[in-house]
């Protein structure tokens, strides 16, 4: 590329700036202050645009440090060629901060036409280096030639590596990816995979000692577990001394029990002697044992008997006293007939019997005369003449039937009762009375529309109350001033324009405002035109005064002095004179208009409302607070007015609904009080309904109704009772009926006796009828007369039979005592009775006889046994006067005593025999003899027990000890049990310590070779970036010799790190280029930008081919460099020039 | 009489295979009840006797909750006699019975017999003896001489050796050649983890029952014990057939697959790996190990085929031995960064697998893939 022209309009210093430049080197040498520097930099800024920030350091802000001086465009234009074509690139920039408003146009020389071979980037477009880049290399400052390969194009161009196939960012995305990987296993702030690993290990190692010091303890519980035991075996031998202690105290009690064992066999068999000896003396100590056995026999045998007969005697004896008392007993009987009398009695009965027999025969057989014969025909047979408890048996009952017919036949007067209590009610007997169900109906039917009434009253009274409340309402107004309360929809029409008065006036007061404003200004613009006129009269007095002068004077000069203010003084007249704004006026006019319609419409509003209000108030309204409380009185009131009508409405309502349910509930009582219903025209019969004629109304209330209720329940009780009465009656008839029968029959019975004729005529016909009981009492009165009558009729007429008669009297009275308690019961159970007594007598003889003989025999017998008892009582007493002294009282009991005695000297000689072998035994068994045994003393009990209780007590002490062992070991087990249940888990802890030591070594590895790999790839990176090093060490080792003078071998001493930094060996010692002259250091850098541009684009490019060539700016960089290495530095450029363009900028012909 | 010959059971001692807490809690839980299942097949098939020949614990004495499994086993089985001594794992101690069991803890049951620090030897048939000792520093030498009528049961723990004075308890040797002349008819042996055995003298034989269940990939293949069927032929000389018979739960596999000529996809490995795999029995442990060599950039995703493989056994990981092949000339010419790089590592001094690993790790990152997350 060739810089063949610029213009710059304007760049910093440089105002339409024009240079001409040609192939190969250009010098341009201007003075300090021309603006080199920034002529470079427009070169730069046409290829590479300025960059936009907002920093405030020149250096660093070069669209800032180059603003145009003197302003305008800021920009300007290049022509280059390039690739064979020639272009102009246009550029202008914006301000400062902003690359908005930059532009870019590149047009095609060939054709003047724009052209889009290249944007913007055009630099970049044609070196293939950005700006930075361009700048480090083919820009040469006066200052700025340290030649650092720290910008990325710089380095990837000069890697050869910006082409389409490997992307520069290969590298970075390797690193990205092992980075990634990096902080994946470590990173910052003990994080990562390894760190978790790494404490994942520390917490299992925590876990392992844990465990390994659970075994531990574990082995410590266990060992003291058995110190315990070795303990718990010290204590089990002394337990064992002890317990040989015991035993040796036991022998010592054991000796001491068998001593006592020993003298108590001695004092035994010592007793038994002496017992032996006692008894042998009673037994009588010339006697032997078989002698007192003889004797023992003996009165064995005797007693025996002697109890034998005893018991026969008494025996015998209590027999025979019992036989007397029987016999005494018989003897003593009373109510019988004794056996003297029995035979008589016997024959008394018989004759009884005849008598009665005879007695009995009927008047016929007793040849009674036949006119005294009933004229029936049929005589009625004698009755017997019945005592008078019969008769009066018979008397109380027909009495008793007498009186069960009269309270049978007691008259009715249930019924009676029943036809008062229904009058008393109001009913004629014969009213139906409703059921309780009709009652109930009509009961609750009757209170449905008493309520109903009740509300119905109630509901009338409200809706009066509220109809009178309306209507003064709406016609009170306030104070009941009759103003009449507005509707709500206008009354909140007149709240609405109420409201917005306040609106209105402040629009009014804005409008007047504004009209204020424009008359101001319009005021303003009249004194700016009278300003004007008179600043235009002014001048024209000036201008005129000038012309007058001149006219005075003559002088040439004067006039356009005093032309100039009069047409000045004229121009402003005429501009004053012409008017005001435009828009002021209209905008005064607008404002007015609107200003009187508003203000006729507040007006209008205002007066409206209060209007209302002072009709409402009564009186003026003068403030918005009286306003306040008369619209919230007016809207309180309409609000009670809604309300009122509201619930006049619901009244309304009501009460008809009340109504139709009163007339419903009147027409269900009519039904129910059996009056017809007309419904649709029929007449609907009622049925259930209360009784015909009744009082009732639907009128009353519900105690009127009780009241009525009660009535029917008492007619209803008066029904039952004259039913029940009926019943009772029928029954009671019925009974009657039975009881005329049974009276009749009985009557009849009494009718066999002898006719009423017979009896004075008093007993009057029976079996008509009903008789009372008196008449029947009077009957049975006159029959017993009658009967009287007739019995001493036939006593007297039979005197024959009355000495049977008395002597059946007699007989009677003989056997009355047997036989008084059946003096009413007939003839044959009088015999039966008598017979039974007379048996029993008999019986009683015979008995008492058998007794006699039996008492005779007792008494023989007993004389036998008596004697047989004496005998053996003499046999005993001789027997006990053989041992004791004085007569024995009992003999048994002295037999007895000998006995035993004798059987106890056989047991004393037995056991006496059994103790002496004992003792013999025992005195062999235990060495000693009797004097041995009878002379040992016996260790005391007390001193035993003491020396037991003194083993017990060590012996408890020491089962304490052994109790507390034992429990403080199966804490020790316990412990190392549970220590050993810890412990149980290590080998999972050192699985887990395994695998996390396994996963951190796996991780380690990992990391390890995810550095290697980093480590390596870096290297790799650094090998590729030093590859051209080798390139340019030749080039600035060739420039250096050139532009110092020297040969190879002392260029050879300098070389350029990867960074392209020089360093100077001298002396075996490398310096680097901080240790140079400025001289030496500006050559040395001045080397390396000639080495690196021809790195960069010397290397096999020509011009045309591929990227670019771009112009190599120099900016006076050989300022520091002596005569002879600036004229090599000349003849340098001019070789340079051969192949790039240079632009070489000095302020100094020297240099140039 | 029928006798079984067991050890090495290293009773809760970890696991050497990554199974993850709950899967290593039940194959412990797995390897401890088999202590019971042994014992239930001893009962069943009318054993006589166990032997166990040492470290059937690990780290000395035994959790309490174990010992009393342990002894409440062999309590139940009355009808069966236990012989026991310890080994290298749970040597005898002054507190220990037997390597194992707490002394002064538990009453021992009646047919269990612990040889200690000096030979016993107790007859357990007409003409079947048993001898033990557990390490105490003893020799083996000092095995008294067996009476040869007598078909002798010998139990020991160590590593046997054809010749020397080894002594047990310090190099736990046992010098065969000490025994060959002591009448040894079997000489029941524990510390290998696999069944061995082989000669012993003129009339006996060596055995190693093996471990009755793999721990680690270490210990792959059958596992389990030793029955003996003593017989009493008409001559009276006991007569002994022995058999291994394999009782574990699971078995352990490595299996080798060599990718190679396996192409770079997924679905490629995963068939050879299926292949390969075929026919182990789903309760099984299995280890499968890429080997072979691949281009660098070739990645065998060992996460997809353990997750694939996962459902189908107890427990599958797969771990990666591969090779790098790597083309030189390839790269001879390459001027890129990624040539560079691949020179640099080949020329560095690391070592060929670390070499291997950073190439894949290196070139994975040139694509964009972390090769290790």
């Amino acid at each position: 590329m060739r810089i063949t022209s610029l213009y710059i309009e304007n760049f910093g210093v440089l105002h339409a700036y024009r240079l001409e430049m040609g192939a190969g080197l250009n010098v341009l040498c201007e003075k300090n202050g021309f603006g080199k520097t920034t002529l470079a930099a427009f070169i730069k800024a046409m290829l590479y645009g300025l960059p936009a920030n907002r920093k405030t350091d020149l250096d660093e802000n070069e669209r800032k440090k180059y603003q145009p001086w003197q302003g305008g465009a800021f920009g300007g234009t290049m022509n280059f060629t390039a690739r064979g074509k020639e272009y102009r690139c246009e550029r202008f920039f914006a301000a400062a901060g902003s690359r908005k408003g930059d532009s870019f146009v590149l047009y095609d020389l060939a054709d003047n036409m724009v052209s889009s071979d290249y944007t913007e980037q055009l630099g970049m477009e044609l070196f293939g280096i950005d700006a930075e880049g361009f700048q480090r290399s083919a820009f040469l400052p006066q200052r700025l030639l340290s030649g650092g390969i720290d910008n990325a194009t710089v380095t990837a161009k000069l890697n050869d590596l910006l082409d389409a196939d490997e992307d520069p960012a290969s590298y970075d995305r390797a690193a990205a990816v092992l980075y990634r990987q990096r902080q994946f296993y470590r990173r910052q702030g003990g994080r990562g995979r390894i760190a978790e690993l790494e404490e994942k290990l520390f917490r299992a190692q925590q876990v392992e000692a844990d465990c390994l010091a659970a075994e531990t303890r574990c082995e410590t519980a266990q060992a003291e577990a058995e110190d315990i035991d070795r303990a718990l075996d010290e204590v089990r031998r002394r337990r064992e001394v002890l317990r040989q202690e015991g035993e040796t105290l036991s022998g010592m009690g054991t000796r001491a029990a068998v001593l006592s064992h020993g003298k108590m066999l001695l004092s035994e068999r010592d007793r038994l002697i002496s017992s032996a000896a006692e008894k042998r003396v009673f037994l009588g100590k010339h006697r032997t044992t078989e002698e007192v056995d003889a004797l023992l026999s003996d009165a064995v045998g005797h007693e025996t008997a002697w109890n034998v007969a005893k018991e026969n005697l008494f025996r015998t004896r209590t027999q025979k006293n019992e036989t007397t008392k029987q016999l005494a007993a018989l003897r003593e009987m009373t109510g019988l007939p004794g056996t003297e009398e029995l035979p008589d009695i016997r024959a008394a009965r018989d004759n009884l019997l005849y008598a009665r027999e005879m007695l009995g025969r009927t008047t016929a057989e007793n040849n009674i005369p036949d006119s005294d014969a009933p004229e029936s025909g049929t005589a009625p047979r004698i009755p017997a003449c019945l005592a008078d408890e019969e008769l009066e048996r018979h008397m109380k009952q027909a009495a008793m039937y007498a009186s069960e017919i009269a309270s049978l036949e007691k008259p009715k007067t249930a019924k009676e009762a029943r036809r008062q209590v229904y009058a008393a009610a109001g009913f004629t007997p014969d009213t139906i009375l409703p059921d309780e169900k009709t009652m109930d109906a009509y009961a609750d039917t009757l209170r449905a529309l008493n309520s109903s009434r009740a509300k119905h009253e109630t509901a009338e009274k409200t809706l009066s109350s509220d109809t009178a409340e309306l209507e003064a309402l709406e016609s009170a107004g306030k104070d009941g001033n009759g103003v009449r309360i507005p509707e709500e929809t206008e009354l909140v029409a007149i709240r609405t324009r109420y409201d917005g008065l306040d609106g209105g006036k402040r629009e009014i007061d804005a409008l007047e405002e504004k009209q204020h404003a424009a008359a101001a200004a319009r005021d303003d613009a009249h004194k700016r035109k009278k300003r004007r006129i008179m600043a235009g009269i002014l001048l024209l007095l000036a201008g005129i005064v000038l012309g007058i002068l001149y006219f005075r004077m003559q002088d040439v000069r004067l006039l356009p002095a005093a032309a100039l203010p009069i047409l000045l003084g004229i121009a402003l007249v005429i501009s004053g004179l012409t008017g005001d704004a435009p828009d002021v006026r209209v905008l005064d006019d607008d404002i007015f208009k609107r200003l009187c319609e508003k203000k006729s419409e507040y007006e209008t509003d205002r007066t409206a409302v209060y209007e209302f209000l002072d009709r409402y108030a009564g009186e003026s309204v003068l403030d918005t607070d009286a306003a306040d409380r008369i619209f919230s009185d007016i809207a309180k009131r309409c609000r009670r007015r809604e309300e009122l009508r509201g619930a006049k409405d619901s009244g309304t309502k009501l009460i008809a609904a009340l109504d139709a349910e009163a007339e419903t509930l009147r027409l269900s009582l009519a039904a129910l009080r059996g009056e017809t219903v007309e419904e649709d025209g029929a007449e609907t019969p009622s049925g259930n309904a209360l009784p015909s004629g009744t009082i009732l109304t639907d009128t009353e209330t519900e105690e009127e109704f009780a009241v009525y209720r009660e009535k029917v329940r008492r007619c209803a009780d008066a029904d039952r009772e004259a039913a029940r009465e009926a019943g009772e009656f029928s029954r009671s008839r019925a009974r009657a009926d039975a009881l005329h029968m049974t009276l009749d029959a009985y009557l009849a019975q009494l009718a066999a006796t002898p006719a009423a004729e017979y009896y004075t005529g008093s007993l009057p016909a029976a079996g008509d009828g009903m008789m009372s009981g008196e008449d029947y009492l009077s009957a049975l009165t006159a029959w017993k007369t009658a009967a009287d009558t007739l019995c001493s009729r036939l006593a007297a007429e039979d005197d024959a039979r009355s000495a049977e008669r008395e002597a059946v009297a007699a007989l009677q009275t003989r056997i009355l005592p047997w036989i008084s308690a059946e003096i009413d019961a007939e003839t044959t159970e009088v015999s039966v009775l008598a017979e039974r007594i007379l048996a029993d007598a008999a019986e009683r003889e015979n008995r008492i006889q058998t007794l006699d003989a039996a008492l005779a025999e007792l008494e023989n017998r007993e004389a036998v046994y008596l004697a047989q008892y004496d005998a053996e009582t003499a046999e005993l007493e001789t027997f006990l006067s053989c041992f004791y002294d004085a007569p024995y009282p009992d003999a048994g009991v002295g037999i007895r005593r000998v006995t035993e005695t004798r059987r106890a000297l056989d047991d004393d000689m037995n056991r006496l025999r059994g103790a002496q072998n004992a003792l013999v035994e025992f005195c062999r068994d235990n060495a000693m003899t009797e004097d041995v045994l009878r002379t040992s003393e016996v260790p005391g009990e007390e001193v035993l027990a003491g020396w037991r209780e003194a083993l017990a007590q060590n012996t408890a002490a020491l089962e304490h000890d052994a109790e507390q062992l034992q429990s403080a070991r199966a804490a020790k087990r316990q412990t190392a049990e549970t220590e050993s249940a810890r412990a149980a888990a290590l080998p999972a802890v050192r699985e887990t310590i395994a695998d996390t030591r396994a996963a951190l070594d796996d991780a380690a590895h990992h990391l390890d070779i995810v550095q290697k790999t980093q480590k390596l790839l870096d290297e790799a990176k650094t090998a590729m970036s030093t590859r051209y090093l080798g390139v340019m060490q030749m080039h600035f080792r060739r420039y250096y010799a050139l532009l110092a003078g020297v040969d190879a071998e002392a260029a050879d001493a300098l070389s350029l790190d990867a960074l392209l930094q020089p360093q100077m060996e001298v002396g075996g010692v490398r310096r680097e280029s901080g240790y140079f002259s400025r001289g030496t250091g500006d050559l040395v850098n001045l080397c390396i930008r000639l080495a690196l541009i021809d790195a960069l684009y010397g290397d096999g490019k020509e011009d045309g081919e591929g990227e670019e060539l771009p112009p190599v700016i120099l900016d006076d960089p050989f300022v520091n460099l002596d005569e002879k290495r600036l004229s090599a530095a000349r003849a340098l450029l001019d070789r340079a020039a051969e192949r790039y363009q240079i632009l070489y900028f000095v302020c100094h012909e020297s240099r140039a | 009489m029928k006798i079984l010959h067991s050890a090495d059971w290293h009773l809760c001692s970890p696991l050497s295979c990554r199974l993850g807490e709950e899967k290593a809690k039940e194959r412990r839980a797995e390897l401890l009840s088999g202590f019971a299942d042994m014992t239930a097949y001893a009962r069943e098939n009318g054993l006589r006797a166990i032997l166990l020949c040492g470290d059937i614990g690990d780290n000395g004495t035994l959790p309490y909750a174990v010992q009393d499994y342990l002894l409440d086993t062999m309590t139940a089985e009355e009808t069966i006699r236990f012989f026991l001594i310890s080994g290298n794992h749970d040597r005898m101690t002054q507190g220990t019975v037997g390597g194992i069991f707490t002394r002064g803890r538990r009453q021992l049951p009646r047919n269990l017999t612990v040889f200690g620090g000096e030979w016993e030897t107790v007859r357990i048939g007409d003409a079947v003896t048993v001898s033990g000792c557990s390490f105490d520093g003893k020799t083996a030498a000092s095995l008294p001489k067996l009476e040869k009528e007598d078909y002798n049961i010998v139990l020991l723990h160590g590593e046997i050796m054809e010749s020397g004075e080894g002594t047990l308890g310090t190099d736990d040797i046992i010098p065969l050649t000490s025994l060959s002349e002591k009448n040894i008819d079997y000489l029941a042996l524990g510390h290998y983890h696999s069944f061995r055995h082989g000669k012993l003298g003129r009339r006996g034989t060596w055995c190693y029952a093996g471990c009755p269940g793999g721990r680690g990939f270490d210990e792959c293949g059958e596992k389990g014990f030793v029955v003996l069927n003593l017989e009493t032929p008409k001559d009276g000389k006991v007569s002994c057939s022995a058999e291994f018979v394999p009782f574990a739960r699971r078995r352990l596999h490595r299996v080798e697959v060599d990718v190679t000529d396996i192409p770079a996809a997924l679905h490629a490995l995963e068939d050879a790996v299926m292949t390969a795999v075929k026919g182990i029995p789903s309760a099984d442990l299995v280890r499968v190990v890429l080997c072979g060599s691949d281009a660098p950039e070739i990645v065998r995703d060992t996460a997809y085929l353990t997750t694939r493989l996962s459902g189908r056994f107890y427990y599958i990981e797969v771990t990666d031995e591969r090779k790098t092949a790597l083309d030189m000339d390839a790269f001879r010419g390459d001027i890129s960064l990624r040539g560079e790089f691949v020179r640099r590592v080949l020329s560095s001094p690391l070592t060929e697998k670390e070499k291997a690993e950073v190439l894949r790790c290196g070139l994975s990152a040139f694509d964009g893939e972390a090769r290790y997350l």
